[in-house]
């Protein structure tokens, strides 16, 4: 009988420890060669720009590290418009497949609504919503009324709906609020508007709202036409909310190459290949100092702009959880791009170690 | 599926058609043949129980999850779980419906963490046992694998849900001194699945909801078989029925579940238990 006993548990210990057979790995590097596709890139080598290779290698190794970087899944450099440092860390593949950006959707929504105010005379950023969507019940909180979009666009608008615990992607996308903008508008207020930069996505989920009331269309539609077509950007994908609305905080989902391309027209002043995409002033003021955050910086707060972050003397930033970065660096005449796997902290997600980690090419 | 879905499953699933029937066959073998010496006919050694039974078990397992949907990477760790099963006699056969419960405490080889939750529901009906003891017989089955891998995902749920019917095998067998061991596998062979999506959104999904272990693990369902999902249960029972009268007693087994699903990408899911229940056993 005790043989019996024995003789069960080791049997079960054995086919347990068996299951160790069943470990991946999750890194496999692609090379970081970028190949000429007839995507708008043209490819060179990081020597024909005046980068070196080896100072690239030494970054990108970072990266590949499984145990410290682990979620890390891209790495682009471009350098005088040319696309010369490309590497994906998990899978090749990668190249070719959209993810979530997480919140650099929200300065593609900047984006957009830059190219929206230089359509329209009558649109400015200090419209108040109550005039944006004059048919807000007459019940709406006044003080929602009065907001406006230059307070959205720099976190300002005092809407208590926060980030924290998912109480933002709670209530929006699991609880479902039959009115949405409605629901975001009837919240109560942490401080006057205006006066408290405060991260949250309702602000520019709010945004988008008023970007669709502007264009007639969604935040996707308008991205697709506008944007992305002339961008040479299809493989794409727009979440959009329970009322069709287009998710304008994190809800768009790029390949690292297009996040590249976005990159480079904010680098060019909104223009691409010729053409004025995004009008040069709204370039300019989304990426100036708009506001300071409540983030330290160096000796002082990080400053932001319309939903970029700005580091002065070096560029600007789109940024969103999981280590999505698209770094504008001007003065180098440079754009990185970094992804990760967006729905996880284990690689790089702090703006200050990003480029402590670049700061050989800075 | 949807279109993005199916843009990123890139056909990259891969069948499983002729590892499955090996995989099954083999741990039948290899728990049967793990007590040659103490083979007795059953009408030797096996002591007849009542016809009636209920079972209250806690098992201590190993469970060990990967889903490559998310990260090829094997999460495992300690599983508690409860097990109550019904017994019935049924003419010259038996039935028995059993259940588990489990929640698992996981991580990965770097120390990442995340949590499982399962739980299963089958009926399995056997054969009268042949003079070898084998009971040939039937299970239809529910199982549900559900897992957090909240560092590497802290907004989605990535599970596999099947629920299926295939062949089972009950052997009963003395082990002299008045000890009964009783072998039960089963193996599916078709049924409906549910996976996650191939590519995940960014909503948050309603995790915190005791309901959200029950609906996810049947979204979407969808025909499967054996080549594409594989779900294969062993287990063992070892106890001493008292006398006839009362033949309640304390049972000491083991279970071993394997799962895999191939849909959209690969995923598995390993258990194996030891289980200490208490049997009533009635006329």
């Amino acid at each position: 009988m005790k043989k019996t006993l024995w003789t069960s548990v080791i049997l079960l210990l054995a086919l347990a420890s068996a299951g160790c057979a069943f470990d991946g790995r999750v890194k496999s590097s692609s090379g970081s060669t970028p190949e000429a596709l007839g995507d708008g890139w043209e490819v060179a080598s990081p020597e024909s720009v005046g980068l070196s290779s080896a100072v690239l290698d030494g970054i990108s190794a970072t990266f590949r590290r499984e145990d410290t970087y682990r979620t890390s899944l891209s790495l682009l450099v471009v350098k005088r418009g040319k696309l010369v440092w490309e590497e994906y860390f998990r899978d090749k593949a990668d190249r070719d497949r959209y993810q979530a950006t997480q919140s650099v959707t929200k300065s593609l929504t900047s984006i957009l609504l830059g190219i929206a105010l230089g359509d329209s005379s009558s649109f400015s950023i200090d419209k108040t919503l109550g005039e944006i969507f004059p048919d807000l019940p007459a019940a709406q909180a006044e003080s929602a009324r009065r907001v406006t979009l230059r307070q959205l666009l720099t976190m300002e608008s005092g809407i208590a709906f926060y980030n924290e615990e998912g109480e933002f992607s709670n209530q929006m996308w699991v609880d479902k609020p039959a009115d949405p903008l409605r629901f975001m508008l009837e919240k109560p207020f942490f401080a006057e508007p205006g006066t408290r930069f405060l991260y949250r996505d309702v602000d520019p989920q709010i945004v988008g709202y008023a970007l669709q009331r502007s264009t007639g269309v969604s935040e996707r539609e308008y991205a697709r036409s506008r944007l992305f077509a002339p961008l040479g950007i299809s493989n794409f994908f727009w979440e959009s909310g329970p009322d069709g609305a287009s998710m304008a905080a994190h809800g768009l989902h790029l390949t690292p190459r297009d996040l590249a391309k976005i990159g480079r027209l904010m680098l060019d002043g909104g223009s691409w290949e010729g053409r004025q995409l995004v009008p040069a002033d709204w370039v300019l003021a989304s990426t100036s100092r708009q506001v300071d955050t409540d983030l330290p910086f160096g000796a002082g707060l990080m400053p932001y702009g319309y939903y970029w972050w700005i580091f002065p003397g070096l560029g600007y930033a789109a940024h969103g959880s999981g280590g999505q970065f698209i770094l504008v660096l001007p003065g180098r005449d440079m754009v990185i791009v970094h992804t990760g796997f967006p729905h996880s902290d284990l690689t790089v997600d702090d703006k200050e170690e990003f480029l402590a980690i670049m700061k050989p090419l800075l | 599926m949807k279109e993005h879905d199916r843009k990123r499953s890139g056909g990259r699933a891969r069948p499983f058609l002729w590892k499955a029937p090996i995989f099954a066959a083999f741990l039948f073998a290899t728990i049967v043949v793990a007590w040659p010496e103490e083979k007795v006919s059953l009408a030797s050694g096996y002591v007849e129980v009542p016809r009636f039974g209920i079972q209250a078990g806690f098992s201590l397992s190993y469970l060990g999850a990967r889903d490559d949907s998310l990260v090829p990477l094997l999460h495992g760790g300690p599983r508690l779980a409860i097990s109550p099963a019904f017994q019935v006699a049924i003419g010259a056969g038996s039935l028995r419906l059993e259940g588990n419960f489990g929640l698992a405490y996981l991580q990965d080889r770097y120390g990442d963490e995340g949590i499982a939750a399962d739980w299963d529901a089958s009926a399995s009906y056997w054969l009268a046992p042949a003079g070898t003891g084998l009971s040939p017989g039937l299970s239809l089955g529910w199982d549900n694998d559900i897992v957090l891998f909240a560092d590497w995902d802290d907004v989605h749920a990535y599970w596999i849900g099947y629920r299926w019917i295939g062949p089972s095998l009950a052997v009963k067998r003395g082990l002299g001194g008045g000890w009964n061991l009783e072998l039960r596998g089963s193996l599916a062979v078709a049924g409906l699945a549910s996976r996650p999506p191939a590519y995940q959104s960014s909503k948050q999904e309603a995790t915190r909801r005791v309901s959200f272990y029950f609906e996810t693990p049947n979204r979407e369902p969808f025909f499967s078989w054996i080549g594409e999902t594989q779900l294969v249960r062993a287990s063992f029972e070892v106890y001493r029925p008292g006398a006839s009268t009362s033949a309640n007693s304390w049972t000491l087994g083991g279970e071993l579940r394997f799962a895999r699903a191939s849909l959209p990408l690969p995923a598995y899911s390993l258990e194996a238990s030891l289980r200490a229940a208490y049997s009533w056993r009635w006329r």
